[in-house]
């Protein structure tokens, strides 16, 4: 069935839930999971020394939340993660197609997103355009 | 992992592929299809409910243990959620008919804005 699952994760509660539940289904399927992370784009204007600094401190702190994914998954038959820029929607949907994924798991609503807005917009853009089913996780 | 399913279906072919993925990705767990009968729907309930049956034999074909379903009437989002709460189902499968320009079917947005439970969406 799966073979080739992908989970964005932005360390959120939602994308909390939904990494557990894509570690069962990757773990049930024997599939690979392939984790994406997007940060929010670096405006170009800033220059150096200030461009390397703003990229440099989000990657790191990307490399925080990836940590955080993988001691969510626990033990899997293959993992790999991917840290991207954002917009997150683009990113996702970009892996989902070279990759050649055959389900995107992903939290209804994202971080830093307005609370009364019930669906990210992040989440409705890849539920729109994605090729393969979208499995949202609350 | 998911032991209640419930498919929503509209007949169009996202939800057939919608009610195929269910049965293929998660053929331990019990599966219900439901079909709503919206205000604006050219079908009478009856006429929903020999439609549904002709589906479910259709895509079970020599199977014995076939899935149950139900036709149900009044706004779909709301009878879907409903109906799911109802059943004790812990994933909702639905088809996005990529119709409208939007791509994504009002009644699968709508599901996925207020599920509690996590939603799969399928693709035509």
């Amino acid at each position: 069935m799966f073979k080739n699952i992908l989970l964005a994760f932005d360390g959120s509660a939602h994308a909390q839930e939904a990494a557990r539940l894509a570690a069962d289904l990757a773990r049930q399927y024997g599939a690979s999971l392939c984790v994406v992370h997007t940060y929010d784009p670096v405006p170009d204007y800033l220059g150096e020394p200030f461009l390397q600094e703003v990229i440099s401190r989000r990657t790191e702190a990307a490399d925080r939340v990836i940590e955080q994914a993988r001691a969510l998954l626990g033990a899997l038959p293959q993992v790999e993660t991917e840290v991207l820029e954002g917009p997150a929607a683009e990113a996702i949907l970009r892996v989902a197609e070279v990759r050649k994924v055959d389900l995107i798991v992903m939290g209804t609503r994202g971080l830093g997103q307005l609370s009364g807005l019930l669906l990210g917009s992040q989440s409705q853009k890849v539920l729109t355009h994605a090729q393969c089913p979208v499995l949202l996780v609350r | 992992m998911f032991k209640r399913v419930l498919v929503a279906t509209d007949f169009s072919p996202s939800a057939q592929r919608a009610l195929e993925l269910a049965r293929k990705g998660f053929p331990q767990a019990e599966l219900r299809v439901l079909h709503v009968v919206a205000e604006d729907s050219p079908f009478t309930a009856t006429e929903a409910l020999l439609e549904l049956e002709m589906l479910v034999s259709e895509a079970c074909k020599g199977e014995t243990n076939l899935p149950g379903h139900e036709v149900v009437q009044g706004s779909p989002v709301q009878q879907v959620l409903e109906s799911a709460k109802a059943w004790g189902a812990d994933l909702i499968v639905v088809g996005v008919s990529g119709q409208g320009g939007q791509g994504l079917g009002s009644v699968a947005e709508g599901v996925v804005r207020a599920s509690v439970i996590p939603v799969l969406t399928v693709r035509a």
